[in-house]
């Protein structure tokens, strides 16, 4: 198992180091000045090209690249380009924000969704599972910005009991998280319910009950444990978007997180908090997928024989 | 099952009403409040008037920070720091007599040497260029006397020391701090002091009881960072926010009709144009430039672009700008001469303009509208949509461009700021119309240059009349400055230049 992990944290550092070329790569190559931007309309040449200088963004691509990396291999994620602070900083006070928010959604994703998914399934055809299945549909279909905003005039405006923004509260997580939760939410239901259903028709089922073991045994006890891997797959590569769906949904409700510091860092290509906050969810996402892997050998003794051997 | 969902709503409602939270409504007293938030767009890069450029930090700095010179209610120039002023030396020299009894936020005393130090950092520093371009020199006459020595006479030298680039702070407080420590947690002698900055989330202001002109009725402003509109917009309804400028146009007849909140208004210092890339392109021929101008339906744009929430011009300067000439106008409306002119400049079939727009909305849907209307004499204006980042180094840095709806905001009110935009020396620099034209650097050498009101005034008639006759621009429109704020806060007024003072307000 630990040379498992081992390797697996081995092949982080090439897609870590493919991600920094190809954000790297797109902050530099993209229209758009960031001295200019930076320094605002009104500044003369002289000083611009000096903040250029300054910058290093006369130097070339590839140099400018080495020196990045030959800066984050020490440790040096460099300094925002705009406040002047070190990037380790910046991202750091965010951090805290983004992981409550997708770490609390992902919690609700799971904890609603797979038994519903569970219970949509083994009642297929009932009018539960109809308004579960319609429902997922229709959280599917709605974009997060939406359905954050119609949240915030439903329970902040109408009914005002909930903040609409910022972070002073446990309160203030309620709505963002619902937010996040929901639109993934809908995924998790219908891979669930369809998962389940494949196992409820597999031979070994239909051996369990026939050998007189009640329903709850042969759901819990049989059928649940082969429907999860592939839910267990989901809930990691939803982990993926919610980072991402933290930069739209952290907007919306005013919070002050690492998806509202990278979407204004990239306004002006400030390419060192940039590609700081890329690479920290990369790494949360790499984390979490391993974790998931680990997680398999748990639910299918098959999976950890394989590690074992 | 339907049991369990009912009960567990209810439960949820319950507990979220019981904890009593979503901030003080709107609706609710205001009487024994002594605090005010106050809604930004963006997170400030610095507190350091000699690194910023952007509104939201402009915002938090007028609070913080006092210049030279003020503004009183009617807009009459009245002593600020300085008590009094006198012009020297042919109007090249301005002496400043400054307040003894001015107190900084370190408890340092200002003196001379405070306001020399100021005055040369910004004069020195790239930013601030466009308000300090006259400035030579501040020096120390005695501790309470400073000279300010310009390049020239120049009649608009108050004007520019009204605003954010002329602040004055601590000369310790910064060589002890450094600029980057400063511009975290700067020390000035404003009405509010540096309390505490939240990244992302906010600012905080306190009074300072020592405040020259007496202690603030608003002990206490938290600027909240909001940076999305229709966000900002509900904070506001919720009274999670009293005070916020600027809303997006399809909020504001909303926060209008909100029985918690009261709207104030004026016409910004500044215009929104059709922008020609003057000396090379198409467009470099008048004809096509007056082909344009006469198309052009201002108030089909103001109204499909701001529900007529901003004013239709014909003159290139804003009203309240010293230079403005009422009688100034550009030509009537008249298609079939726009179309002739079209076939005259040598384009029997009409043409194609690819038009760069930022993705603001601002100018976006201006730029929308100008699409089907120059349809009718035959120009098509393809439009290209770009991050604002990259339409202005498109535009105004490359200028790689033929037409392009632009705008230019006052920074000082007179006419003298246009300069930068017209004059033949900055042409490939500001002067993004790249404009080299011996009449319009006359005109603007002699509004620079002279002291004499008159002739001043004169020569700012001649340079509208010259811009209007040849089409150097198309004037569009002028925006509302626009403030929605707490119904029951007091003593607020729109300003053209928004500069706003939390001082002057009351609960």
């Amino acid at each position: 198992m630990l040379k498992f992990i081992g390797k697996r944290l081995l092949m982080m550092i090439p897609v870590l180091i493919g991600i920094s070329f190809i954000i790297f790569a797109i902050m530099s190559l993209t229209p758009g000045d960031p001295a200019r931007l930076i320094l605002g309309e009104y500044v003369e040449d002289e000083a611009i090209q000096a903040m250029r200088d300054e910058l290093g963004l006369n130097d070339p691509f590839f140099q400018r690249y080495f020196d990045y990396m030959a800066g984050l291999i020490h440790g040096d994620f460099g300094v925002s380009w705009v406040s002047d602070l070190p990037v380790l900083e910046e991202i750091g006070s965010r951090i805290p924000t983004t992981l409550t928010l997708a770490f609390i959604a992902t919690a609700i994703m799971t904890i609603v969704g797979v038994p519903l998914g569970i219970v949509s399934a083994v009642k297929q055809y009932s009018f539960l599972d109809t308004l579960c299945v319609f429902s997922a549909f229709i959280l599917a279909s709605v974009p997060s910005f939406w359905l954050g905003l119609l949240l915030v005039l439903l329970f902040s405006l109408t009914l005002n009991i909930l903040p609409a923004t910022g972070v002073d509260s446990w309160q203030n997580f309620i709505l963002p998280c619902i937010t996040l939760a929901s639109v993934m939410m809908a995924s998790l239901l219908r891979m669930t319910r369809s998962s389940m259903l494949e196992v409820v028709r597999q031979d070994y089922i239909r051996t369990a009950r026939a050998k007189g073991a009640d329903e709850k045994r042969v759901i819990f006890h049989h059928a649940i444990r082969n429907a999860l891997l592939p839910v267990v797959t989901l809930v990691g590569l939803n982990f993926g978007n919610l980072m991402g769906g933290t930069i739209i949904i952290e907007n919306v409700f005013a919070m002050p997180g690492l998806g509202t510091l990278i979407l204004n860092s990239l306004y002006v290509k400030n390419t060192p908090v940039v590609m700081g906050g890329i690479l920290f969810i990369a790494v949360c996402i790499s984390i979490v997928n391993l974790l998931i892997d680990i997680t398999y050998s748990f639910i299918d003794p098959r999976v950890r024989d394989r590690l074992k051997g | 099952m339907r049991k369990l969902i009912s009960v567990v709503l209810i439960a949820m409602m319950l507990t979220a009403y019981l904890t009593g939270c979503g901030g003080d409504s709107g609706g609710s007293s205001t009487e024994d409040r002594t605090d005010l938030i106050y809604r930004v767009k963006s997170e400030p890069p610095s507190l350091d008037w000699c690194a910023v450029s952007d509104l939201s930090t402009w915002s938090i700095l007028n609070q913080m920070a006092d210049t030279l010179v003020m503004k009183d209610e009617d807009g009459n120039i009245v002593p600020g720091l300085a008590e009094s002023w006198e012009f020297l030396n042919d109007n090249q020299t301005v002496r400043f007599k400054l307040r003894e009894d001015v107190k900084f936020h370190n408890g340092e005393m200002m003196t001379a040497d405070d306001v020399v130090y100021s005055l040369n950092r910004a004069i020195a520093n790239p930013i601030t260029v466009l308000s300090t371009t006259a400035m030579k020199e501040a020096e120390k006459v005695d501790d309470y006397t400073v000279d300010l020595h310009l390049k020239h006479a120049y009649e608009p030298i108050l004007e520019c020391l009204l605003g954010s680039h002329t602040f004055i702070t601590s000369q310790k407080a910064v060589e002890e701090m450094g600029d980057e420590a400063f511009g975290r947690a700067p020390v000035y002698s404003g009405p509010y002091q540096f309390e505490s900055w939240e990244t992302g989330d906010n600012v905080v202001l306190v009074a300072n009881e020592d405040y020259w002109r007496g202690s603030p009725a608003i002990k206490k402003i938290t600027f909240k960072i909001i940076p999305n509109a229709n966000t900002a917009a509900i904070a506001l309804e919720t009274g999670e926010a009293d005070f916020m400028e600027d809303p997006d146009s399809s909020d504001r007849e909303n926060l209008i009709n909100s029985d918690n909140l009261a709207c104030y208004e004026t016409y910004q210092a500044g215009t929104f144009y059709i922008a020609f890339n003057n000396a090379e392109g198409r467009f470099a021929d008048e004809r096509l430039r007056e082909a344009v101008c006469l198309t052009v339906d201002r108030e089909a744009i103001v109204e499909g672009s701001f529900g007529g929430n901003a004013l239709a011009i014909s003159n290139p300067f804003p009203p309240t700008v010293f230079g403005y000439d009422e009688n100034i106008k550009t030509k009537e409306q008249d298609i079939e001469r726009a179309k002739e002119l079209v076939v005259e400049a040598g384009y029997p079939d009409g043409l194609t303009v690819d038009t760069y727009v930022s993705d603001d909305p601002m100018y976006l849907r201006p730029t929308e509208i100008l699409q089907s209307q120059l349809k009718e004499i035959g120009i098509n204006l393809n439009i290209i949509k770009q991050e604002r980042g990259v339409f202005m180094t498109q535009v105004y840095y490359n200028m790689d461009y033929e037409l392009a709806v632009g705008s230019l905001i006052a920074s000082y009110k007179d006419a003298d700021y246009e300069w930068v935009e017209y004059h033949g020396s900055e042409a490939g620099s500001f002067n993004y119309l790249l404009t080299d034209v011996p009449e319009i650097n006359e005109y603007l050498e002699t509004g620079r240059y002279s002291t004499d009101k008159e002739v001043r005034q004169e020569a700012y008639t001649n340079l509208a009349q010259y811009i209007v006759d040849h089409s150097v621009i198309c004037p569009l429109f002028i925006r509302m400055n626009t403030i929605i704020c707490n119904k029951d806060l007091k003593g607020v007024v729109p300003d053209d230049l928004a500069r706003y003072h939390v001082f002057d307000y009351s609960w």
